[in-house]
């Protein structure tokens, strides 16, 4: 290890013609390289279009499971909750309309859409007829949701927690109109 | 390499800057000394990279690391939606996110290669002591900070991990229970988890870790490579 950095003439060897076409190689092949890096940040940093939530963005029609699509008129002769699935673009949430008979104090002029999708873990929550009374006393002539794979209770319009793991009520979608007689809604259950 | 003046004897703009530069800050001798050191000769083979590659990965940890803070959201509602959204919609993000992923399981790996090769080699011996501590210290860091970032995607593996691993931290008799409880900001893993985990992950601990780095560096090109067995 010498301490000085010796400048002398005898350092200063002319470098030979394939020593210099290896340095200019070298050279390329870290631009190439620094200009390969920077693609892949520059097009990550870039904003995407958001084209995926357009068909979240309109109004979208509740269909059935035959495919048809649910009128005011379906909801309002049922008993129960009608199930229904929410088709937005390649997505597809199952949700369940709220008749106005099972919805003490619903006041809007449509029925109350909800998701069917567990807040606990996602699994479809179903609807029973043949319990009447949930793990928190309350009880429910009609019927009340409770979730297949770990037993979370709700009421029938959804709108808290009976019993089980599940953090928080079903989710509510609040822009619904009503479309000629179909129920149509927008937005992204979460 | 070859010095600074002869580098630059043929491109007067160059020149122009360079000496403009050394006329203030003297900086042509350092940079000189520290690109033609001679390197002890037996210490030049592959087990003596792993610090190296260490440093590398750290490097990529950080770039990558700051692409998906432009689109990460912390929170119990937002963290899985938002690592969904890389995944799927941002250009490329599938590949920065993987990147990052995969080199912080190659830096675990690289790191314990490296001590390793330290302690076989017996490099940690006087006088080079501080930089074995500091080195365990390291990695201890780089433990934690693949642990805080586990969490983040807050998926089932995510969730799970650290509901046990934190279990673990809670077990120790006295002080356990208080470090589970700040660990998990609560009594559960909730949004204060993960807003706590990701402070750590992306300001507390990269900054510990690049000072740690810079002391590392620093000692080695003080003290010289051990020289082997």
């Amino acid at each position: 290890m010498s301490d000085a950095v010796s400048h002398g003439p005898e350092d200063a060897f002319p470098l030979l013609p394939r020593q210099r076409f290896l340095q200019k190689l070298l050279g390329v092949l870290i631009t190439i390289g620094t200009i390969g890096g920077l693609i892949p940040i520059v097009a990550f940093v870039w904003p995407p279009k958001s084209n995926t939530q357009t068909a979240e963005e309109s109004f979208q029609p509740l269909t059935s499971d035959d495919g048809k699509a649910i009128t005011l008129a379906d909801v309002k002769a049922a008993g129960t909750p009608v199930m229904g699935v929410l088709t937005q673009g390649e997505k597809q949430t199952p949700v369940a309309v709220i008749p106005d008979a099972l919805n003490p104090g619903w006041s809007k002029p449509y029925p109350e859409v909800i998701s069917r999708v567990c807040p606990h873990l996602g699994c479809t929550v179903a609807f029973r007829t043949d319990e009447h009374k949930a793990d928190d006393g309350e009880t429910f002539p009609n019927g009340f949701w409770q979730c297949p794979c770990h037993r979370s209770q709700f009421p029938p319009n959804g709108s808290k927690v009976l019993g089980g793991p599940a953090p928080r009520p079903m989710f509510v979608f609040q822009d619904v109109a009503i479309a000629k007689d179909d129920i149509t809604v927008k937005g992204v259950a979460s | 390499m070859p010095y600074i003046d002869d580098m630059i004897a043929d491109k007067p703009a160059l020149r122009g800057l360079v000496n403009w530069l050394d006329a203030r800050l003297d900086i042509k001798g350092p940079i000189d000394y520290q690109f033609n050191k001679n390197v002890y000769a037996p210490t030049i083979t592959w087990t003596n990279c792993f610090g190296g590659i260490s440093f590398t990965l750290f490097g990529v940890q950080v770039i990558t690391g700051i692409l998906l803070a432009f689109y990460y959201q912390p929170g119990a509602n937002t963290s899985y939606e938002s690592i969904k959204y890389i995944m799927d919609t941002v250009h490329l993000g599938w590949l920065i996110r993987s990147v990052h992923a995969w080199s912080a399981n190659l830096l675990i790996g690289t790191v314990f290669f490296h001590m390793a090769r330290v302690y076989f080699a017996g490099a940690y011996k006087p006088p080079r002591e501080l930089n074995w501590i500091i080195g365990v210290v390291l990695m201890l860091l780089t433990i934690i900070i693949a642990f805080t970032g586990y969490l983040l995607p807050w998926d089932q593996l995510a969730y799970w991990a650290s509901q046990v691993g934190t279990h673990i931290a809670g077990t120790p008799p006295l002080a356990g229970p208080y470090v589970a409880y700040f660990l998990k900001g609560g009594e559960d893993l909730t949004t204060a988890t993960i807003n706590r985990f990701y402070a750590l992950h992306m300001l507390v601990l990269p900054a510990l870790i690049g000072l740690l780095i810079g002391a590392h560096l620093l000692m080695i090109r003080r003290q010289g490579p051990s020289g082997g067995l």
